[in-house]
């Protein structure tokens, strides 16, 4: 496609037009960001300025200084390997490892190829989908979100997919954003948490900004979009490590239809990168700079969410953590954060009650979620002894015919009723818990 | 000249007649057998000459010729050997022939001992049934021939002693055994329910599954006791009746694996086989069919631990007896059926390394391998295991202050009185017990109480079952019903059968 085709998808920007070669140059860039990481790092710290001043250099300058930054093959694999090993992102078989290399090697040829094209020239290769469908955001728009403006190195193009993926953008900017993001394979505690934060987030006004990937990620959107369903907001926005044209983890298929319908999906790689484990600490910083707050729901103490937090810090965004169980793997991260002052979440309450006031001007929650009430229960004595033993932590079956003094088939059969009206939940090892929200 | 001997072939667990025709002529010597006899039989040539001769009769340089009619069905096995040896020894008039209408089985030692067969009870039933009288057959095969009644059974240690019979005509009849009375002298199990401390809830779920012959899921980590559980289940199931014991026997006699001193089974079978087994080898099968595992299982209990690690075609091929409670096995010439009626009880780990949700260690297995491990159970058999139960780690602390657990005993009179009602309420129909009912006669036998139906339609509307998900807990419910003794099923057992679905393995 020609380059200069996906920016004019964007519509025209209201103020301070930008110019056609500045924005083939922005897509350029943008495409040797998605090839190799820390392209805009580099150029931006090259500079010494932002990432206008770099704009502002001849391209044949750029390419270069990128040039200079030594040979592409290289790097790009000790990029690759050294993000792989930092995140947590990607599998660690070495299948994968060998096709990561081979990906690795073909991005350097086709950086390499790019870098000698320079901007404004046709590029077809690489691009799949279908040229109706595109669109792209430019550093220096209008709709470019004004809060990765705060991005010491911006992507130098967002591209986005949805059903009206310029609209959804401008939403963004008027309502109060929150990132959810978590363990991959959480607890199922961790993921009603999530689910139920998310929810009430959504029904306050929030956007709900978070990964894609499996687990907590994906419950956090799913939740926000039953949430709002049928209401005209728009509820979640995904921030994903490859091309929006492309669907990872595969698993989630469902949720990325439902986003691209119902919410947006953006990205700042070229369309049709596949996931790589570089890519997805990048995708973090992304989902922390758009964020007013973020959330993090489980992880262990090398996970994504901790680098999303990091940024988030970095930035100065709020960060929350939800406390879990302390010894487990999974609270590591949460309570990590929380011991370097992380702000204390249990619910949504929590996070309205901290960013509510300090939003920007004209964005607000609509309203404070109200504290649950228990429901009531109809003065059955064992019902009562069984959900007291429950609130002091999850129990197995047998505990509680214990403690409420019954049989086993009775407690099975009081369960079943109590799990029936959401007052209790099952929990892994065949024990049952409280549900919480 | 000719001579003649009746003798029996087993196809499958049916016996059918054999003839054994042998003529010795005076030409060029030579010891031919034919009537399709497979490699065993060729070899019984030898066999039978050398125990011929070591039994001091003499082996005549002749031609001899040994026919098995009906010559058109595949014999195999050495259990000719006997009945090929009497009628050469008839046939060159080394002995008289007695009275007619005994049969012979048996192989042949070279010493011209007899050694034990498989199938003899099959081989007797037969016998029996063609109207003949008697059977001469070795030693130990004869407690369990003469399990059948009307049919003298004449054991013989050796060659000598079976022409003995056959020149008499009888001879010293094996004494009958009363079927009623082994199953009445059987040992106490050496299980019992109470062995196991704490696990009330797997407990319930066994008695429940005992019940209504329902099969059953376990799914717990390592060393949480589904093992022992599953050995103890046989122990509260009603006991064998005669014709049980007889059909299970009749099993165990043709897989050869009746134990020597005991000619009846009289306890339930309890299989336990590995995950590496073959699909032949679980469901049946082999160049000569033989009874599988759910076979050797049938009226009692298949355990399979590891259940997503069996081969996907074993698991598939345990379809069919879960269905119809039999294995057809066809071959180019035949097909065989053998029973199985079995009551599955398989046991899984939460996860590839057993560890999903346990307090004391954290699971270590990527997201992939847990989706594909459960992605083994297929829908269709999982649609046929009624009851999914958690088997959580019994703590330490529990297991010390375990208090007292019921014995098999008491569990199990609750189980036969809970049978009793079924058998009453299915009179009339095929299916015995409840975990057999097809949704047609759930409809119609079953008798909910108003507000049973308004839980089990919540239920349907907020935790989305299936429609064949609700006719399982219905089921179910029945069976908790009938082990309260109630006329109809009411929510309290609807909220029971509720809790027997497993959330992990399909969310049904």
């Amino acid at each position: 496609m020609d380059a200069e085709e996906g920016v004019e998808a964007a519509g025209a920007p209201r103020c301070s037009p930008v110019s056609p070669r500045r924005l083939a140059t922005c897509i350029w860039l943008a495409r040797l960001a998605s090839l190799r990481a820390g392209v805009v790092q580099y150029l931006v710290r090259q500079c010494d300025g932002t990432l206008g001043d770099v704009l502002d250099l001849e391209p044949g300058k750029i390419a270069a200084l990128l040039a200079r930054r030594g040979s592409a093959a290289a790097c790009a694999t000790r990029d690759g390997r050294t993000a792989a090993g930092e995140s947590s992102s990607a599998g660690s078989g070495t299948a994968e490892r060998r096709s990561e290399r081979q990906q690795a090697s073909g991005d350097a040829q086709e950086y390499v190829r790019l870098l000698r094209l320079g901007p404004l020239r046709p590029a077809s290769r690489g691009a799949t989908g279908t040229e109706a469908a595109r669109s792209a955001v430019c550093w220096g728009q209008a709709a470019y979100p004004p809060a990765l403006l705060q991005l010491h190195d911006p992507p130098p193009a967002l591209f986005l997919a949805g059903a009206a993926p310029l609209p959804a953008l401008a939403a963004v900017a008027r309502h109060p954003v929150v990132a959810i993001v978590g363990a991959r394979r959480p607890s199922p505690y961790g993921l009603e948490i999530a689910a139920g934060i998310a929810a009430d987030l959504a029904r306050l006004g929030a956007v709900i900004v978070s990964g894609m990937a499996l687990g907590i990620d994906a419950a956090a959107q799913a939740e926000a979009l039953a949430a709002t369903a049928g209401a005209d907001t728009l509820a979640t926005v995904g921030v994903l490590g490859c091309g929006v044209d492309v669907v990872y983890p595969q698993a989630n298929a469902r949720l990325f239809a439902a986003v691209r319908r119902q919410g947006l999906l953006l990205s700042e790689f070229w369309w049709g990168v596949p996931a790589r484990a570089w890519r997805f600490p990048a995708r973090n910083r992304v989902i922390a700079g758009m964020s007013d707050a973020v959330v993090i729901v489980e992880g262990s103490e090398r996970s994504g969410s901790l680098i999303t937090a990091r940024y988030s810090l970095d930035q100065g965004r709020d960060v929350f953590a939800v406390p879990g169980e302390a010894g487990r793997r999974l609270s590591a991260g949460p309570h990590r954060l929380l011991r370097e002052g992380a702000h204390l979440c249990e619910s949504a309450a929590d996070v309205v009650a901290v960013v509510g006031p300090q939003l920007r001007e004209g964005v607000a929650f609509q309203t404070a979620p109200g504290a649950r009430a228990a429901a009531p229960l109809g003065g059955a004595d064992r019902a009562l002894a069984v959900l007291a033993a429950l609130d002091d932590g999850e129990q197995t079956v047998d505990q509680l015919a214990r403690s409420s003094d019954s049989t086993v088939a009775q407690t099975l059969s009081l369960l079943s009723t109590l799990e029936l009206e959401g007052l209790v939940c099952a929990a892994a090892g065949g024990r049952f818990r409280r549900r919480r929200g | 000249m000719l001579a003649r001997v009746a003798s029996e072939a087993l196809s499958g667990l049916q016996g059918y007649p054999v003839e054994i025709e042998a003529d010795v002529v005076a030409a060029a010597p030579a010891f031919t057998i034919v009537g399709l006899p497979d490699a065993a039989v060729q070899e019984s040539r030898e066999r039978v000459r050398a125990a011929i001769v070591n039994s001091a009769y003499e082996f005549p340089s002749r031609r001899i010729t040994v026919n098995l009619a009906p010559a058109d069905v595949r014999k195999e096995g050495p259990s000719f050997d006997l009945p090929i040896a009497l009628a050469f020894l008839l046939a060159t008039r080394q002995a008289q022939r007695g009275a007619d209408g005994i049969a012979a089985v048996g192989e042949l030692g070279l010493d011209g001992s007899l050694r034990p067969i498989v199938g003899a009870l099959a081989v007797a039933e037969s016998v029996r049934h063609r109207g003949l009288r008697g059977l001469v057959l070795p030693r130990a095969n004869a407690a369990e021939a003469a399990l059948v009644p009307g049919l003298e059974v004449y054991p013989a240690e050796t060659l000598r002693a079976a022409v003995a019979v056959i020149e008499a005509g009888g001879g010293e009849a094996a004494r009958p055994l009363l079927v009623e009375r082994l199953l009445q002298h059987q040992a106490d199990d050496d299980v019992d329910l109470a062995d196991m401390v704490g696990q009330g809830q797997a407990k319930r779920a066994i008695e429940v599954a005992a019940a209504g012959a329902h099969n059953v899921l376990m799914i717990g980590p390592p060393g949480s006791g589904k093992t022992m559980l599953a050995r103890r289940l046989p122990t509260i199931m009603p006991p064998l009746t005669v014709q049980e014991a007889i059909d299970v026997t009749r099993i165990y006699s043709v897989a050869g694996l009746l134990p020597a001193q005991q000619p009846l089974v009289v306890r339930r079978p309890f299989r336990a086989p590995h995950h590496t087994i073959s699909s032949a080898g679980l469901v049946g099968g082999g160049g000569t069919p033989r009874p599988g595992e759910v076979s050797l299982a049938h009226l009692g209990v298949l355990f399979l631990d590891e259940f997503p690690e069996f081969r996907l075609s074993a698991l598939e091929g345990l379809r069919q007896p879960l269905e119809d409670g039999e294995v057809t096995i066809s071959r180019a010439l035949s097909s065989v059926t053998f029973p199985a009626r079995i009551m599955l009880v398989a046991a899984m780990n939460p996860c590839p390394c057993g560890f999903l949700g346990d307090r004391e260690r954290e699971c270590a297995c990527p997201a992939h391998r847990l989706r594909q491990y459960v992605s083994k159970l297929s829908g269709p058999l999982l649609d046929r295991i009624d009851l999914r139960v958690e088997v959580p780690r019994v703590a330490p602390a529990e297991r010390r202050s375990g208090g007292q657990s019921e014995k098999s005993r008491v569990v199990g009179a609750r189980v036969a009185a809970a049978r009793m009602r079924q058998l009453v309420r299915l009179a009339g129909t095929t299916t015995y017990a409840n975990g057999h009912m097809t949704s047609r006669q759930l409809r119609r036998l079953c008798v909910l109480h108003g507000e049973a139906v308004a839980l089990l339609d919540r239920a349907y509307e907020r935790l989305r079952l299936s429609a064949r998900a609700c006719d399982r807990v219905v089921k179910v419910a029945q069976t908790i019903a009938d082990l309260e003794g109630a006329p109809r099923i009411e929510a309290a057992h609807v909220a029971e059968s509720l809790s027997y679905r497993a959330r992990g393995i399909d969310g049904r």
